[in-house]
């Protein structure tokens, strides 16, 4: 009897440790999560994203430690692009052939296009802006490379990239899947290189002027625009639409009237072109100056036309001065009104982007 | 004469003498190292001393009787008997019946006094027995220093699993530190011996301390044990070879009774063996299948005579070797290398064809682990007076090692990663093996005089052998593509894709060493002393083969110009081929005369002479006294490099490469004292002051012999000279790329030793009072202070004075940050010498609670807090121990700090409790629990990368800055398809620093100071280990058969709570990073912030102090063990 109660007592004492044990709150467990390669890998909807992956060598990069915010493009997206429609067509791309080897490195810099230096959920992304991509895209004649910027907006519910399908960007369809070195965008169509005017137009904050400069008087600009090209670059001093309208504003009391209240088309062609820098891809040396010891002097496309009689010398194009180290912008005025780079250092493939905050004036 | 006749005659003539027996249990500080004592007084019931009465001591189990007579003072000792018992002490005296007292136990080193007190008494009792309950000298009213015993119930006991190490037993000492250090000192300065011969990893290499290490198994199984003792400072000179702790132990032997037991314990990966969750982490254990096998007898071979006793275990770990998968593989796996199923077919059905060479798999193969090893012992009682035992350790083990990573030689990255695979026979094995024999034999020479003599030999065997496949060239096959433009070729690979052939470590990678050793000790007691005199001889030889590269190393660009060069070989009969060449190639020969292997050899004698006195001033004090004189010699084995003869090094000094360290004379002088403050033995108050030697681990020693620059000629080419040098690719590069006349290196790294380097030494301290207390439980509180006299230095003799200093608010001096600059000669790479210091110090305080054993429940509980200083700890090679030093002004000038094994507060409890029910049939249940809490591991801040240009890495103590942005830092950037993108700025990474500097406690206090050497530590980590047994036992014949099921859980915390038992680790010791800044920016350094990887695996920059650690460690681990024992 004496036995069968001490057995008792230890079967007790048992009980209550392993109860001990198993009463323990259960709760989320942490596990290691997977590389991005390893969540494209896992969904067949991704099946041309991973060839194209595995053939460029950055399948080694997304496996590796890291921050990386990859757009992953779904295999729909990647069937609308000819050359890489499908899987067997990239997997079967040699390296020895040069043809193809052309084909792989068009297809890494693609790629490139889609991933940003640092891992950023979507909520982060919501403010919206440019970031930089890790495709260096080509300007000038020499070996002098950029990498472009990606203009990230999101108008009601969706999260566009780069303006939307309709301007060669795309809508995100899945956002935030989480990856150990990164995090995964799903979006529906496979990037273009986004150029100058793209990148404007992607940005709701430049619509004014994307509007005016679109306009059918202003053809001249939109052409000078869209005729940049990476060896052609044209640098584009942006005022933002808070500018435009405090520039077209009537006159108040004793605030006069906004500079381009009353201006005529030939006037805003003139005054456009005087925020337009062509030959130059201009890019701030730092987050706060454009170069840190030297004035710079930005020769503009606002040639005044020639008087009559002819003056000697003929008329040069207008200027203006960007003060050493800072984003400041002097311009022709008297007293000068100095406009702020608020936006440095946006990259399209034919020219980069300065926003500023107000419209400069190229004469008094 | 006269006088004592008288008191005979006196005694006679009493009625009725009755020995009421006061026993009380002690343990002397003059501890024998494999043997006990018994010792006492008999006294009349008037307190008169009794001589003359004679004294049998028998050893129950084993019938052996050891007989003295009492001295004139009424006293009487037996020297040199058996470990444990019971024993029964039979006291006879004319006119009186024999009295015994039963159930005595002899610990481990110690003297159990049994005290007897004469009654005159009208009492019909024909005998008086009296049981004295087991005890293990809790209460030790002859100890003096700082000693602990366990028990064969404790070691049998105590929670434990796998190979069962010695040291999960000894870590339950108060004053054990991590991974097996004893006050304060590296753990290879411990003395591990069995039966008094040597079981340490002595040569030094790998990280555990006892032989076995080296194979995760041990030489000896707990099984076999009887008794352990860890001594941190017992006063007795017999006790030596240690400046840690001196642990001994002694085997079981055979007894009367047959005695018996089969055993089989098993553990897996599987979820009933092994936790899941460490925290908030999913824990996924590698594969693992563990099975052991032993058995134990002990049976009398004549009864009361010849004793035998035999044990054998057998340990196999079975795990993947590796958990990585070719491309296209079908064993799935998330962890794919670059390489293809078919490519590495190929190129293994290459080897074969073309040289008979067997690969073995790439990919899912096992590495296993295994350990044999048997134990037999004899004990002969001879006669009354001599006794005699040998016993014999026999282990084989050996565990499967994947080839190096290492890029010393060849290209490395070899296997495990996504870019490269090998193969299972690139691989080798690593041997553990032990052949030890020793033999006692204890005489009693006379009533007053007794021996100890001890003879071992015991030798271990480390080298490496092969998995299979051969001895053939390493070929490191990079990851070069076909070039596509016209024509062929490939580009240069920039990675390692395919690596075949062995380990280029493995060839010629031999190590064995042996002790011989003597020891005599002869014992006089006489009145009130026990004198000893002792001579202790050992001689030590380790031969030590690291001949790396003999079988030649090659790097390819690809695999296709691997296979074509060695094409061209085998067409040209086996010669190095000459158009189609390996990009490097590297051989090994041996330079010395006639080409043998360039073995390095150490030979060293150590002479012991010691005298002591154990003497009893009165019954209540006592003093031992005691001096040992060592002398060591070594042989001269290093020869002379006369280029490195014609040398100067720093402040002048000239160094030999031949010369070994001179012979050196080392003293012990020690005394110890124990007084029974009351007299009743309920209060005692012990200590003494001594100095111990201790044996370096020997490999400091064998490094100077081993790097001298004479041994090994070396064969390296690279690109264009590969061709013009005729090293193209052959199988047998010993015979196409040997010279004739060995052409030595041009450069050296060298080790030398100081001719007045000497063995380790410590002068130890020690005060402790033990206090009985109420309800049976016994309390102790100790200290311990002791100072280093000798200890281990290293220093660079071919360091160059700094050039000036960095620039900003950490302006510490800046060396040359170029090989030519750094070093006094430019063809030394190092010159690292091994000398002593004498700064380290250690001191503890302890406090302990004891309930010893009683009716199936003992345990105890106790608190060290202590502190331990040195310079510097010392690795295994001699310069990676100069260059793992912290310093500010650089590794030769050292400042006195906290040292890697400073424990500062540790708490360890043990708890036992058994019950046994039923008679014939019955049962028994126990259950133990072991727990410690301990705060340990120290670390250290500082810089990542060379800061200083001293050419040494992660070496320099951080400064604190009083804010970051007093630093500059680089910008981090990623990079995708060779695009960068800065992902932390400079001022990320400055706020990042400021703000870990604020959320550290240490850093933010030291703000525009240097941080100190291991100023930091790990929070405490508690931990309790489980061992649950349930026994089924049936008497037949009056002797047992009983069935064991035990089940041993080691973090029995974790499986209590999935947050407890979870250890830590520092995130980032190497807290910033940086290069030795130059003149370009005006000696600047520019620093890049670490960064942290959470559990999810995603990256900042470091945010926290410590990480928890998430790994198998963390969790609790179970093992189970079936086990049947007859006869006890």
């Amino acid at each position: 009897m004496k036995i069968k109660n001490q057995i008792l007592y230890l079967v007790a004492i048992l009980s209550v440790t392993f109860l001990t044990f198993s009463c323990t709150e259960p709760s989320e467990d942490v596990v290691r999560l997977p590389t991005i390669v390893d969540i494209a890998r896992a969904d067949p909807n991704f099946s041309i994203l991973v060839s194209a992956l595995n053939k460029t060598g950055l399948a080694t990069t997304f496996s590796s430690p890291g921050s990386y915010t990859v757009f992953a493009p779904t295999n729909e997206a990647f069937s609308r692009v000819a050359a890489y429609d499908t899987a067997k067509k990239i997997d079967d791309l040699n390296p020895a052939v040069p043809a193809d080897l052309i084909l792989i490195n068009n297809l890494r810099s693609i790629l490139q296009n889609h991933v940003l230096g640092v891992g950023t959920r979507s909520s982060d992304l919501l403010a919206g802006g440019y970031f930089r991509t890790f495709r260096a895209t080509p300007i000038g004649t020499g070996t002098t490379t950029s990498t472009l910027s990606m203009f990230i907006s999101k108008p009601a519910a969706d999260v566009l990239i780069n303006g939307g399908t309709t301007i060669g960007g795309a809508t995100v369809v899945t956002a935030d899947i989480d990856a150990s070195n990164g995090v995964v965008h799903v979006i529906n169509a496979v990037l273009a290189f986004p150029t100058i005017v793209q990148l404007a137009q992607a940005n709701p904050n430049l619509s004014t002027l994307v509007s005016v400069v679109t306009s059918a008087t202003q053809s001249t600009v939109l052409a000078t625009l869209s005729g940049a090209t990476n060896l052609l670059p044209v640098t584009v001093y942006a005022p933002t639409n808070a500018a435009f309208t405090a520039a077209l504003a009537p006159a108040n009391g004793t605030v006069p009237a906004g500079y381009l209240v009353g201006k005529t088309d030939a006037n805003i062609t003139s005054i456009l072109n005087y925020h337009l820098e062509r030959g130059t891809n201009r890019v701030a040396a730092s987050a706060t100056a454009f170069n840190a010891t030297a004035d710079q002097t930005v020769t503009t496309l606002f040639v005044p036309a020639p008087t009559t009689p002819p003056t000697v010398p003929t008329p040069t194009a207008f200027t203006f001065t960007i003060t050493r180290a800072s984003l400041r912008i002097v311009d022709r005025s008297t007293p000068a009104v100095n406009a702020n780079v608020t936006v440095t250092n946006i990259q399209g493939t034919n020219g980069s982007i300065q926003i500023v905050d107000k419209v400069m004036r190229s004469l008094p | 004469m006269l006088e004592f006749c008288q008191k005979i005659i006196k005694l006679h003539n009493m009625k009725k003498i009755i020995f009421i027996l006061i026993l009380i249990l002690t343990v002397t500080g003059y501890s024998q190292v494999t043997t006990s004592g018994i010792s006492g007084t008999v006294k009349s019931a008037s307190g008169e001393r009794i001589p003359g009465a004679s004294v049998q001591v028998i050893h129950t189990p084993t019938g052996t009787k050891y007989n003295t007579i009492t001295s004139a003072s009424g006293g009487y000792a037996v020297q040199a008997i058996r470990v444990g018992g019971p024993y029964t002490v039979k006291v006879s005296f004319i006119g009186s019946k024999t009295s015994e007292i039963t159930e005595v136990f002899a610990p481990l080193g110690t003297t159990v006094t049994v005290d007897a007190v004469l009654v005159d008494e009208a009492n019909q009792l024909k005998e008086v027995v009296i049981s004295r309950p087991n005890t293990n000298g809790a209460f030790s009213k002859n100890k003096t220093g700082a000693s602990q015993q366990f028990s064969n119930r404790e070691v049998n006991a105590i929670p434990t699993i796998g190979a069962r190490s010695i040291n999960s037993i000894t870590k339950y000492n108060p004053n054990a530190g991590s991974g097996g250090s004893f006050g304060g000192q590296d753990s290879r300065l411990n003395n591990f011996t069995i039966d008094g011969s040597v079981f340490n990893n002595g040569f030094g290499l790998g990280s555990d301390a006892q032989a076995g290490g080296r194979t995760g198994s041990s030489a000896i199984s707990l099984d076999a044990i009887e008794q352990l003792q860890v001594n941190i400072a017992p006063f007795d000179v017999r006790q030596t070879g240690f400046t840690g702790s001196g642990i001994n132990a002694v085997t079981r032997s055979g007894t009367n009774n047959i005695e018996g037991s089969v055993y089989n314990s098993f553990r897996s990966n599987k979820e009933s063996f092994v936790g899941t969750k460490a925290g908030e982490v999913r824990i996924i254990p590698a594969t693992f299948n563990e099975k052991i096998w032993g058995a134990r007898i002990g049976l009398p071979i004549i009864k009361d005579k010849l004793f035998f006793f035999g044990n054998f275990e057998t340990i196999d770990n079975v795990s993947p070797a590796t958990t990585w998968n070719a491309t296209n593989s079908l064993n799935g796996s998330s962890q794919v290398s670059a390489p293809t199923v078919e490519q590495m077919q190929t190129l293994s059905k290459f080897m074969q064809e073309k040289f008979n060479y067997t690969t073995g798999p790439f990919e899912a193969f096992d590495s296993e682990r295994v350990s044999k090893k048997f134990l037999v012992r004899l004990d002969w009682n001879i006669n009354d007076n001599h006794k005699l035992n040998v016993r014999y350790v026999h282990h084989d083990s050996s565990a499967d090692e994947q080839i190096s990573n290492s890029n010393s030689l060849g290209f490395g990255n070899r296997v495990n990663n996504v870019n490269s695979m090998s193969f299972k026979n690139s691989g080798y094995t690593i041997q553990d093996n032990t052949r030890s024999i020793v033999l006692q034999l204890d005489s009693k020479l006379s009533e007053s005089w007794s021996n100890n003599f001890i003879a071992g030999y015991d030798k271990q065997i480390e080298d490496r052998g092969l998995q299979g496949g051969g001895i053939f060239p390493t070929i490191d096959i990079r990851n070069g593509q076909p070039i596509p433009s016209p024509g062929t070729g490939f580009t240069t690979g920039t990675l390692n894709f395919m690596s075949v052939g062995l380990d280029p470590f493995t060839p010629g990678n031999l190590l064995n060493y042996s002790n011989l050793h003597f020891t005599n000790n002869v014992t006089k007691t006489f009145d009130k002393h026990t004198l000893l005199f002792g001579a202790n001889f050992e001689h030590f030889t380790s031969e030590n083969l690291f001949f790396q590269g003999s079988n030649g190393v090659f790097i390819f660009d690809n695999v296709e110009q691997f296979y074509s060069a060695a094409n061209e070989s085998l067409a040209l009969g086996g010669a190095p081929s000459t158009t189609t060449l390996p990009f490097r190639t590297q051989f090994r020969y041996s330079a010395l005369p006639g080409a043998v292997e360039p073995l390095q050899i150490l030979k060293s004698n150590k002479i012991d002479l010691y005298v002591q006195d154990d003497y009893k001033v009165s019954d209540n004090f006592r003093v031992v006294v005691g001096l040992r004189a060592t002398a060591v010699t070594f042989k001269d084995t290093a020869l002379e490099n006369p280029v490195v003869t014609a040398l100067t090094f720093a402040d002048g000094e000239k160094f030999n490469t031949g010369n070994m360290p001179d012979t050196q004379y080392l003293f012990e002088p020690r005394i110890g004292f124990n007084l029974d403050v009351t007299g009743d033995s309920k209060t005692q108050v012990r200590g003494g002051t001594g100095i111990f030697t201790g044996r370096p681990p020997y490999v400091f020693l064998s490094n100077a012999i081993g790097n001298n620059g004479v041994l090994i000629g070396a064969v390296d080419a690279i690109g264009t000279d590969v061709g013009p040098g005729g090293f193209g690719f052959t199988a047998n590069p010993a015979q196409y790329f040997t010279p004739a006349t060995p052409t030595l290196p041009s450069s050296f790294d060298l080790a030398f030793t100081d001719s007045n380097y000497k063995f380790p030494q410590v002068w130890k301290t020690t005060i402790a009072v033990d206090q009985k207390l109420p309800f049976g439980f016994i309390g102790t509180i100790e200290g311990i202070y002791s100072k280093n006299i000798n200890e281990v230095f290293y220093y660079n003799a071919n360091l160059a004075n700094p050039v000036g200093t960095i620039a900003g608010v950490d302006n510490r001096p800046l060396y040359a940050n170029n090989a030519n600059g750094v070093r006094l000669n430019n063809n030394v790479t190092n010159g690292i010498v091994l000398s002593n210091s004498n700064q380290g110090y250690f001191y503890s305080s302890t406090v302990k609670l004891e309930y010893p054993y009683k009716k199936g429940l003992w345990g105890s509980v106790a608190y060290t807090h202590s502190a331990a200083f040195d310079l510097l700890s010392a690795g295994s090679v001699a310069s990676g121990s100069w260059t793992n030093a912290r310093s500010v002004n650089g590794n030769n000038d050292l400042d006195l700090s906290l040292s890697n094994n400073n424990t500062p507060h540790r708490l360890v409890g043990l708890l036992g409790y058994k019950i046994e029910y039923g008679k014939q049939y019955g049962a028994a249940t126990s259950i133990n629990l072991g727990y410690i809490g301990e705060q340990a591991r120290p670390f250290t801040y500082s810089v990542g990368g060379d800061l200083n240009g001293d050419l040494v890495n992660n070496n320099d103590l951080l400064f604190v800055p009083l804010k970051a942005s007093d630093f500059r830092f680089t910008p981090i950037s990623q990079t995708v398809g060779g695009v960068s993108q800065v992902l932390f700025t400079e001022a990320q990474q400055q706020e990042a620093f400021d703000k870990f500097i604020d959320q550290d406690p240490y850093l933010s206090g030291r703000r525009g100071q240097y941080v100190e050497r291991n100023s930091n530590i790990l929070p405490m980590l508690h931990r309790i280990d489980l061992s649950v047994t349930q026994d089924f036992f049936v008497k037949i014949a009056g002797k047992k058969n009983s069935f064991q099921f035990r089940a041993d859980i080691l973090n029995f915390t974790n499986f209590l709570n999935r947050d407890w038992g979870i250890s830590q680790r520092a995130t980032n010791p190497n807290i910033i990073s940086t290069t030795a800044p130059t003149a370009a920016n005006n000696f600047i350094p520019f620093y890049t912030m670490s960064q942290q990887i959470d559990n999810q695996g995603k990256r900042f920059l470091t945010r926290d102090t410590i990480q928890n650690n998430a790994s198998v460690f963390d969790v609790w681990q179970a093992q189970f063990t079936l086990r049947y024992t007859f006869g006890k």
